[in-house]
């Protein structure tokens, strides 16, 4: 694994127009769907995959360390799925990503999200159609 | 260590980063302007402060 000061900036120059781009949302707002694991009380470092083609209907929230009310209502206040495919259709970006990530992101084990999910996350997205990624917390 | 690109919406809170629930119009802004920061923004570790 590549070792990264904690000082460093991951920042790679986008030389490109956003409407030449496929984006990605990763998430660590506690998003995954029906069908698949929720997520720990403590200290989970796992991930799911959101495709890109989801229906947001089957989007569940857990995290218990944001308020997630306004979220339940509707997922994009958060995960905005739907207003991304909006911009696609528009042509601002090129497209949306196959692959999306939610995570839960709340952990006392920063050492564990550090050297597993994060390098996690990072190699699950470079195996996808993505040319950025757009972050979101809760 | 700091995000590469970050946009801080002003008045957004926690549960509700991009806007109100059901509030389709403030969302698309606020995620186009985090979008704009990959032709706009060259400097490292920048947050912009934006208001929607």
């Amino acid at each position: 694994m590549l070792e990264m000061s904690r000082k460093c900036v991951p920042y790679t120059p986008v030389t490109g127009a956003i409407n030449e781009m496929r984006i990605a949302l990763v998430s660590s707002t506690g998003i995954y769907l029906d069908g698949q694991e929720p997520y720990q009380e403590h200290n989970d470092d796992t991930y799911r995959v959101i495709p890109g083609e989801v229906d947001l209907a089957t989007a569940q929230i857990k995290h218990g360390h944001y308020d997630s009310s306004e979220a339940q209502k509707d997922i994009n206040c958060v995960f905005p799925m739907e207003r991304l495919r909006e911009l696609a259709d528009e042509g601002v970006i090129k497209a949306v990503s196959n692959k999306h990530i939610g995570f839960k992101g709340a952990s006392t084990d920063l050492k564990r999200q550090y050297e597993h999910l994060a390098p996690a996350i990072a190699h699950e997205i470079e195996r996808s159609q993505a040319d950025g990624v757009i972050l979101t917390g809760g | 260590m700091r995000p590469p690109r970050a946009i801080h919406p002003v008045g957004h809170t926690m549960g509700r980063v991009l806007g109100l629930a059901g509030d389709a119009a403030t969302q698309k802004k606020t995620l186009h302007e985090a979008l704009k920061q990959f032709e706009k923004l060259t400097t490292p570790g920048l947050i912009v402060e934006v208001t929607i």
